[in-house]
């Protein structure tokens, strides 16, 4: 061999990564080419100046930082385990964002049998599998007897109710293809409910008076980095809409159900009324907060105009029980 | 899960009389799983130094680093219910910790070069006093760590391991999921790319800055060479198998 032998193949041969053949080959070599052999000590200095590299352990603030981080997660976990009688939040990760972090792609993948169920390991994965299947599911719209039921219902309440105006003398309202009035003691709500308001006014006690505040409905799955963005939209939503007794208490759609099925409007007033402490209600917006349902209230500050109180509650948040998951302070800008 | 860390493989129930650390890592994470709330933080606790080490090094930025590592153990907080018990628990949170920190090193790379992460870590170095001569080797450690930087991520994160923090070759290639020849010829190629940037530090005809040309003969997969602090001998536990070189 009368070439010089390249650094990446020397480094290579240290490794042990060449055949015998051409190690010795280059071992021969390097014996009587000086250049190759001070190469071959460099890269060995190399290492040894990457060994010696002393960085200092990690500084108290930043041990605490991510202790602070994982007793938020303990707390936010316990809460929402309470809702759900689970220990754990679910491990197919309820949350987007955390679904996509970058630690979740070295964490190995749960396989048929192996996996662990949170709050269950006693079960393997197909049990889990066939309790999934076993939960209430609504009955797809695109069923024809789903179908053939509505149009039923439907007819007979237009029947009724022309009957019924007929007979009081009165005009028969325009008819609507959806039979969402099916119940005809809710005339005040009719309006709302076919303009399929995203909002509604919410009364509330605050400090011995009734207070109104905007509820909003939303299919949003928060987490702790995204809640301030969404508590600001809220506030700029609730500006935008003032509440009115014409909105009162209806909101619609949440992934096909009407608000009345989302939530409870007098335990969410008494909610409100709970949680306050003084401060008024900007907004309460019913989401989920890491794949939990749960409501994210966002308060005047009493400290300054410049700032919002946020609270996560969860949905047995009333009267009695504040079900408090999270709490902070975000700037108003 | 099985006890891949050696610890017993009874799980215990939440609330028993034994004090949490004396659990093994498997047991630990079990009980986080089954809802024990200080369960995971005992386990940070545990292997936060190496932890660190891993992420400072290859973030070279103490903040950065921080960042990467609270966000992997948010991560692995999530989704330990998804462990396997293949590995490690040691494993899989340091593997978890280098994917946090390559993901930074690509976000980092799509924004301009700051120094702020430099003055950070000589900050950090001068303020902790972690070497004897400060002023000459916290200018040694910020050259090298600023030539390691240029190197390409996988072979910056395969050299962190195997020759800062020497982990057996069999651990970094288990960490960063790939064959243990692949972390061989990695480190070979970010040696060979690290020599003509660290040249310097080494006068000219004499032995190594660091540690004698015999020093440096101890290769780290040979087990006889130096030891850092940072990786006792039990760093990453024996796995099952994969001792065969691909």
């Amino acid at each position: 061999m009368s070439r010089h032998v390249s650094a990446v193949i020397l480094a290579r041969r240290k490794e042990g990564a060449l055949s015998t053949r051409k190690a010795a080959r280059i071992d021969a070599h390097m014996l009587a080419c000086a250049l190759c052999a001070r190469t071959d000590s460099d890269l060995a200095a190399v290492s040894s100046l990457l060994a010696a590299v002393e960085l200092p352990g990690m500084p108290s603030s930043f041990i605490q930082r991510v202790q602070i981080a994982i007793a938020d997660e303990s707390t936010a976990r316990a809460a929402l385990g309470a809702d759900t009688g689970t220990g754990t939040l679910a491990a197919e990760g309820p949350d987007a964002a955390a679904d996509s972090s970058p630690g979740d792609r070295g964490a190995p993948e749960a396989g048929d049998g192996a996996a662990l169920i949170p709050g269950r390991p006693d079960l393997p994965a197909r049990s889990r599998r066939l309790r999934r299947s076993r939960r209430f599911r609504l009955p797809s719209l695109t069923s024809p007897l789903v179908l053939r039921g509505l149009a039923g219902a439907a007819a007979v309440i237009v029947v009724a109710g022309a009957g019924f105006l007929l007979a009081n003398g009165q005009q028969q309202p325009r008819s609507t293809s959806s039979g969402i009035k099916s119940n005809p003691t809710a005339k005040a709500a009719a309006p709302a409910a076919l303009s399929h308001a995203s909002s509604a006014s919410i009364h509330y006690q605050l400090q011995g008076k009734t207070a109104t505040t905007t509820a909003f409905v939303s299919k949003a799955n928060f987490d702790r980095s995204s809640l301030a963005a969404l508590a600001r939209s809220d506030v700029q939503r609730t500006a935008r809409l003032a509440p009115s007794p014409t909105n009162s208490k209806l909101v619609t759609t949440m992934a096909g159900q009407s608000v009345a099925q989302a939530f409870d409007v007098g335990r969410l007033e008494s909610c409100l009324s709970q949680a306050n402490a003084g401060r008024t209600v900007v907004a309460a917006t019913i989401a989920r907060f890491l794949g939990k349902r749960a409501t994210l209230i966002v308060f005047h500050s009493l400290q300054s105009v410049d700032f919002l109180d946020v609270a996560i509650v969860g949905p047995a948040c009333s009267g009695s029980n504040l079900h408090l998951i999270y709490q902070t302070t975000i700037p108003a800008g | 899960m099985p006890a891949a860390d050696g610890t017993a493989a009874a799980v215990p129930r939440p609330g028993a009389t034994r004090d949490r650390e004396e659990y093994g890592d498997a047991e630990l994470l079990q009980l986080h799983v089954d809802g024990d709330p200080d369960a995971f933080g005992v386990l940070f606790k545990r292997h936060k130094d190496r932890l660190w080490a891993v992420a400072v090094r290859t973030l070279c930025d103490p903040e950065d680093a921080a960042d990467a590592l609270q966000d992997a153990m948010i991560s692995a907080f999530r989704r330990a219910g998804s462990f396997r018990g293949d590995s490690a628990v040691t494993t899989w949170l340091h593997r978890i910790v280098v994917n946090s920190c390559l993901d930074r090193m690509r976000r980092r790379r799509s924004r301009p070069e700051v120094a702020a992460g430099d003055e950070r870590l000589l900050d950090m170095i001068l303020s902790a006093g972690a070497v004897p001569d400060p002023a000459h080797g916290s200018e040694v450690s910020m050259e090298v760590m600023t030539a390691l930087r240029q190197l390409p991520h996988d072979q910056q994160v395969a050299l962190v391991l195997v020759d800062m923090l020497d982990y057996p070759v069999a651990d970094a290639a288990q960490v960063l999921g790939v064959a243990e020849g692949t972390v061989k010829s990695r480190c070979a190629r970010g040696r060979a790319r690290l020599l003509p940037r660290l040249a310097h530090l080494r006068p000219a005809g004499g032995s190594g800055v660091v540690g004698s040309a015999d020093q440096a003969e101890a290769t780290p997969d040979s087990g006889q060479g130096r030891r850092n602090r940072f990786a006792p001998e039990s760093v990453l536990p024996a796995q099952d198998g994969g001792d065969e070189e691909t």
